[in-house]
């Protein structure tokens, strides 16, 4: 996280708080609980991941040989993709 | 939704559309699968283009994801070979996306429809077929903030801050939630690299997909 975004997210934190302390007058609130809320949702959703971190998740994964054989018999007892795919959307 | 998600004629009925809404026979109509339109100028080049640089380089990361689809039941995956003895068949690209906050990218990899193919120099997707489906489903217009904006305002004045929650919803695999129709499935065909015995395998889109 750079620093801007650092900033950016305090900026944002301390608006929400007066937002709400205008909204909620007379409720107390706890500032640092704002902060995890919104610290949380940017790592949740902000995360930035590259291609390196995806590989690793991949870890070098490849289709089985036997994926194929199922849908090409599938193929070959319905006669035709339309076949084949009705079958598909039935069971989705 | 039906259950599961999936848009159904009961589902239609249950949600009250009314029936001479003209969105009642464009939900019906869709029920059975969306149709996958071309314009007059289409040809299915019934072979694969070259694999894309990304995908090559990121075959384990889509090919992960796809199989996900595959065990879900969503898709197919058959032998290229196979695949390109279906008339009318059309490939496109299979390529990789990052996606913020998750590690593996887009959910669903994606289908480049709108690069041209390399010997036809066709795309099955265009300006053209945006506004034939356009013409057909009709247009959509997304609410703005301020359209939502004043919508929390009214509801708050009806019935007081205290009073007023928010809900947000979001359809997980929302293409995935549509299916096409068996009969245009061929124009949905994408090329993936070899498998582990070697073989060059594609797969087709029976749902919704992204790109």
């Amino acid at each position: 996280m750079d620093e801007k975004s650092v900033e950016d997210l305090r900026r944002f934190c301390r608006h929400l708080e007066s937002a709400i302390l205008r909204l909620y007058p007379h409720r107390r609130m706890d500032p640092s609980a704002i902060d995890r809320l919104m610290w949380e949702a940017y790592r949740s959703t902000d995360g930035v991941y590259g291609e390196a971190e995806a590989l690793v998740w991949a870890d070098g994964f490849q289709i089985s040989g036997s994926v194929k054989r199922r849908d090409d018999e599938g193929l070959q007892r319905t006669g035709s993709l339309e076949g084949e795919v009705s079958e598909v959307q039935e069971d989705v | 939704m039906s259950e599961g998600g999936r848009l159904s004629h009961a589902s239609i009925i249950a949600a009250g559309v009314p029936e001479d809404d003209p969105d009642y026979s464009r939900l019906q109509d869709l029920v059975g699968g969306i149709t996958i339109l071309s314009d007059e100028d289409f040809v299915p080049n019934q072979a694969p283009q070259p694999l894309r640089a990304k995908y090559v380089s990121m075959q384990s990361v889509v090919d992960k994801l796809m199989m996900e689809l595959y065990e879900d039941g969503m898709i197919p995956i058959l032998p290229t070979a196979a695949v390109q003895q279906i008339p009318g068949v059309h490939f496109s690209q299979s390529h990789w996306a990052l996606k913020k906050g998750k590690v593996w990218g887009r959910p669903a990899a994606i289908g480049d429809a709108s690069a041209p193919s390399g010997d036809t120099g066709v795309a099955l997707n265009s300006a053209v077929v945006k506004d034939m489906c356009i013409q057909k489903w009709g247009n959509i217009h997304h609410p703005t903030v301020t359209s939502l904006s004043a919508l929390v305002l009214r509801q708050a004045a009806r019935v007081g801050w205290d009073n007023l929650v928010l809900w947000k919803m979001d359809l997980k695999g929302a293409f995935t939630l549509l299916f096409i129709r068996p009969d245009c499935v061929r124009k949905a065909a994408f090329a993936l690299g070899a498998d582990k015995d070697g073989v060059d395998v594609s797969m087709m889109y029976p749902v919704g997909f992204f790109g």
